[in-house]
Formats: C-alpha cells, sequence, structure tokens
C-alpha cells in the first residue's frame, strides 16, 4: 500500500516572506509531488502479468483512494472509516485542515488479502500521517509552538476522549512530581506547568523542586564518563542554582515536561469542546509561544476557565483501580451457591 | 457426621491445602519485592504499578487451582469406592453432598486467611509511592470469592457421574477445534471470543477472575 501525504516539505525555492507564500509553495510542491507520484509510482502497484493495472478512483471529502476493481468496494469502506475518524475530531475543520487531496493506492499486493480491518488501520495511518504532514507545514512558521501543538493533535487524532482523559487521570494520580500532585489536589497554576504550558523564560524552574531537579541531574547523568561542571555542586552541595544552570546547557537530557503529550491533547480537546466549529482556523489565526493563551482563543474562554474544565474532565475519567463492586461480589456469590446447588442434585447411582 | 466428613477430607487433601495455603501467604511478599529495591522516596508510581501487574495473573492462577485441589480431593475416594460409602449412610444425597461442600469450604479458609495476612503484612513492610493505594483486603476478598466460585463449579463437575464430567470437557473441546477449523478455512467466524467476553464480563459466572488483581494500586 502507498500512502501519499501531500503537501510534506518545502523545497529551496527562496525563503517566502510570509504565511500565505508558505502555503503557495506547499500547495504547488504538493500538486507536483502528487503528479509524479500518479505518473510513475502507481503503475507499479499491481505488476504482474496482466500488464498496466486499472484503478477505480473512491473519493470521500478529500480523501481519493485508487484501488484495483477487486478492492474497490473495501477501498469505499475504508475510506468511510477514516474519514468518519478526522471528522469526528475535526468536524467542520477537517477541509481546513485537509485542503489538499490526499491519495492512497491500494496495491494488489500478496495473494494472501490482508483482512478489512488490517486495511482500514493501514489507511487510517496513512491519513493521520498526511494530517500531521499537513498540519506541521503549516504550523512550522510558528515553531515555537510547533511541537507542542503537532504532538498534541496526533495524540488527539488516535485515540479516544475516554481512554486519554483516563490516561491523564492516571498520570495525575501517579506521578511523582509535586506540581502534578498539586495539580490533582485543584490547584490550577500547578496544572498550567505541569502541562508544560507555562510561558516563563525559565520554565524550568517552575515544572520541578529543587529537589526534584537535583534528582532529575542525576537521573540523567550518573553514568556519564565525564561529569559536567557544575554537577557535583547540583548534586553533592545541592546548590539549586548549579541544577538550573545544567537544565539550561542540557536541555535535551533534562528538560521534561511532567505530563505527557496525551495531557496536552487532552487539553486541546477541552479547548475544541468548549470553542466548537471553526476551531482550527482559529488556531491557526494565533500566534506566540503562550500556548495557554492561543488555546483560551480556540476555546472563547480566560484561560482560568479553560484549565478548571480540563481538570474537571479529567478528573471525571473513569480511572482502572483495583475495587470489587458490590455488584460483582454478589454476583460471583450467587453463581457460585448455583453451582453448589447443582451439585447437590447430583445422582447416588452411578452408571459410569 | 461433619466432623467425620471434614477429617476425612483434610486427611485427602491437608498436603495439597497447606501447600497452596504458603503460596496464598508469600504471593503479596513476592508482589512488592521491587517496591524495595528503588529509592521509594523518587520511585514513580506508574513504574511501580507495572510490577504490580507483573504478578497480578499469579492470584486468578492461585485461586483457580486451590479451588481445583479442594473439589477434586473432596470426591477422589468416593470416585475409588464406586460411592458404596455414600450409599451406605443414613443420609438423603443432597445432605451428603452438601457435608462434602462445606467441609471443603473450611479447608479453603486456610488458604484465604493466609493471603489476605500475606497482603497486609506486605503492604505494611512496603513505601507506597504517593498516588498509590494498598487494597490488601479487596484483593483478599476478591481471592476468597474466587476460590468459592471455582471450587463451586469444580465440585459440581466432580460431584457428577464421570460422563457428565466429560461431556462438559467435550463441549469444550469441540469449541476449540471448531475455531480451530474455521481458523484454517481462512474464516474470520470466532466463536470462542464472544463466548469467552459473556463469561468472564458482568453478569458472567467467571467475572470474578478478570479486572484488577493488585495490592497496590491507584
Amino acid at each position: 500500500m502507498l500512502a501519499v501525504a501531500s503537501g510534506g516539505r518545502l523545497a529551496a525555492q527562496g525563503t517566502p516572506e510570509s504565511t500565505a507564500e508558505y502555503r503557495q509553495v506547499v500547495d504547488r510542491l504538493a500538486e507536483r509531488w502528487r503528479r509524479l507520484v500518479q505518473a510513475e509510482s502507481l503503475p507499479q502497484i499491481g505488476s504482474g502479468s496482466e500488464g498496466l493495472p486499472r484503478f477505480d478512483t473512491v473519493r470521500l471529502g478529500t480523501l481519493t483512494l485508487l484501488a484495483p476493481p477487486p478492492r474497490a468496494e473495501l477501498a469505499h469502506a475504508v475510506a468511510r472509516a477514516a474519514w468518519d475518524s478526522i471528522t469526528r475530531d475535526f468536524g467542520s475543520d477537517t477541509v481546513v485542515l485537509l485542503p489538499q487531496t490526499v491519495t492512497i493506492g491500494f496495491g494488489r499486493g500478496s495473494r494472501r488479502v490482508a483482512s478489512p480491518e488490517y486495511q482500514e488501520a493501514s489507511v487510517l495511518a496513512s491519513v493521520l500521517a498526511a494530517v500531521r504532514s499537513a498540519e506541521a507545514t503549516r504550523l512550522r512558521p510558528d515553531s515555537a509552538v510547533a511541537d507542542w501543538f503537532s504532538s498534541s493533535l496526533l495524540a488527539m487524532l488516535f485515540a479516544s476522549d475516554s481512554v486519554q482523559r483516563s490516561v491523564t487521570h492516571m498520570e495525575l494520580a501517579t506521578k511523582p512530581w509535586a506540581v502534578v500532585r498539586a495539580c490533582y489536589d485543584g490547584d490550577l497554576d500547578a496544572c498550567r506547568r505541569a502541562l508544560a504550558i507555562a510561558t516563563t523564560p525559565d520554565s524550568v524552574a517552575f515544572r520541578f523542586t529543587p529537589a526534584e531537579r537535583r534528582h532529575l541531574v542525576e537521573q540523567a547523568m550518573q553514568n556519564w564518563r565525564e561529569r559536567p561542571p557544575g554537577m557535583a555542586r547540583c548534586i553533592d552541595a545541592a546548590v539549586d542554582s548549579a541544577c538550573i544552570d545544567l537544565f539550561r546547557r542540557f536541555p535535551q537530557y533534562l528538560n521534561q515536561e511532567p505530563l505527557s503529550a496525551v495531557a496536552r491533547a487532552t487539553l486541546l480537546r477541552t479547548a475544541v469542546a468548549l470553542g466548537g466549529a471553526g476551531w482550527y482556523a482559529r488556531l491557526l489565526s494565533t500566534s506566540g509561544p503562550d500556548y495557554l493563551a492561543r488555546l483560551s482563543i480556540v476555546a472563547g474562554t480566560p484561560p482560568e476557565t479553560l484549565l478548571a474544565e480540563w481538570r474537571a474532565r479529567i478528573m471525571s475519567a473513569k480511572l482502572q483501580r483495583m475495587t470489587l463492586s458490590r455488584l460483582s461480589g454478589w454476583v460471583a456469590f450467587l453463581w457460585a451457591a448455583i453451582f453448589a446447588v447443582a451439585a447437590t442434585r447430583s445422582s447416588r447411582w452411578r452408571r459410569d | 457426621m461433619f466432623r467425620q466428613i471434614l477429617y476425612t477430607q483434610w486427611r485427602w487433601s491437608g498436603t495439597g491445602i497447606v501447600a497452596v495455603s504458603i503460596a496464598a501467604f508469600v504471593l503479596p511478599i513476592l508482589t512488592v519485592q521491587e517496591a524495595g529495591v528503588t529509592d521509594p522516596t523518587w520511585l514513580d508510581a506508574r513504574q511501580l504499578l507495572p510490577a504490580i501487574e507483573y504478578w497480578s495473573w499469579v492470584y486468578p492462577v492461585l485461586a483457580l487451582g486451590t479451588g481445583l485441589l479442594a473439589a477434586t480431593t473432596a470426591w477422589t475416594h468416593d470416585h475409588r469406592g464406586h460411592h458404596v460409602y455414600a450409599l451406605s449412610l443414613p443420609l438423603p444425597r443432597w445432605q451428603y453432598v452438601l457435608l462434602r461442600y462445606s467441609a471443603g469450604l473450611v479447608l479453603l479458609v486456610v488458604p484465604v486467611v493466609l493471603l489476605w495476612l500475606g497482603a497486609m503484612l506486605a503492604a505494611t513492610m512496603t513505601v507506597i509511592p504517593p498516588g498509590l493505594h494498598a487494597y490488601p483486603h479487596a484483593l483478599a476478598l476478591r481471592f476468597a470469592l474466587a476460590v468459592l466460585l471455582a471450587y463451586s463449579l469444580l465440585f459440581a463437575i466432580s460431584s457428577a457421574t464421570t460422563r457428565t464430567a466429560g461431556y462438559v470437557i467435550t463441549v469444550v473441546v469441540v469449541l476449540f477445534v471448531l475455531q480451530l477449523l474455521f481458523r484454517l478455512a481462512g474464516s474470520t467466524t470466532d466463536l470462542v471470543s464472544p463466548l469467552f467476553d459473556r463469561l468472564m464480563t458482568l453478569p458472567g459466572p467467571f467475572q470474578i477472575f478478570g479486572g484488577r488483581w493488585m495490592l497496590i494500586d491507584v
């Protein structure tokens, strides 16, 4: 199966000056790429002794699937599933998100036909990759926040809302960081820091306590051959400024976020749920490194309201834990009683 | 009468009961051994949970094994003696079965109580990271119910004739063979999974064996 996500890369054709120029360049490149693929790659998909293969085109929204005639019905079903999945999350913004055609070819492949579920999952993955690619391209001029939103968007696409809320609830309940514990207890400012959306020049200092910073330095650098300068002061002498200095110098090893991308995806989902239609266009219309302010615009609410709503949604998610419900206990007891009664009905006369 | 039956069942299954009781006592302690290795002050609860989860499958298996042991040994000698002893007693069949059943239940109290004690000991020994809690009582209660259920089911099967037990086993085997044939024929028909789901979820009889068997959990 060949998946072509349009709008993937910017070629070096001079530096565009504005977002609009960026989009034009991307659209041009995407169109060229698509033509190249259709002209060169697709005939190879169904290579065999029958000569050039024929393909049926299945179109749904901005998705275009090319499939050999025997697979056309399957391709349509798969396209429907993939499209439903995208539109479920993006609603009317799907067109904004996927302005270009995503072309996906169904190869004839081996003689063993993969199950419809597998095909569906594969196409969905390709579409999602295309979404990510298109979305990353759009946010490229906004590189300061591209990673934050990009990972959140991708995480948001890949799992159901309830699963993500449960996972985040689990994170809030079990992560060892003080800021996460405080967020769990209802401190919204701590939530802001735990989600790594605090906009300060030195956000690391606000994410972890001095003891936690020391611990992170020790964990990350204890096996290094050469101890970086300042490590001894940070760990042995417990000088916090030395630890912060290490965080600044080695962010790639130390600068971790207390909560995961899944948690951020739930914040984005909350903003989307509050803001409703047109959220993606609103997101693109914002700029700057203040993620929370941008999400507030998406949600159409003040930042505190957004955070409070997010926390309420997370805390309401079902958390799987070791519990034994009364119903479960009684049902087990009842079945045991039924089996015991069944035993008393056994015959005393044996005809084995 | 009950004391005699209890005594004979103890004679038949005592060694096995002692063995599973020791296992039941040790299991919770083994479960938390990981908690003592890492510095508990910095132990990420999410790292400890998989370690606890690693042992969680052993609890239902032990419960099943314990029930199986008590149920089969309760009837082994009756089967061997062609149930002449039961016929010789001035008791209706249902009363005799209940005596056997109750004697087995009394014996099963030992492993259940020992698991409970072991779980409480393990919970006391462990420094539990913030956000997590110990559930020794819930775990012991779940274990007790699972043992009760396994024992009751297998006791019922054992109390029946060999032919009846054979029928039960045959149905299960036929089901699996059919599933295998469907798969070999390239069919996606699934007989086992829906049935398994029905049995393992409420109000199915074996739902108590599913779910989380966690001594320490969120």
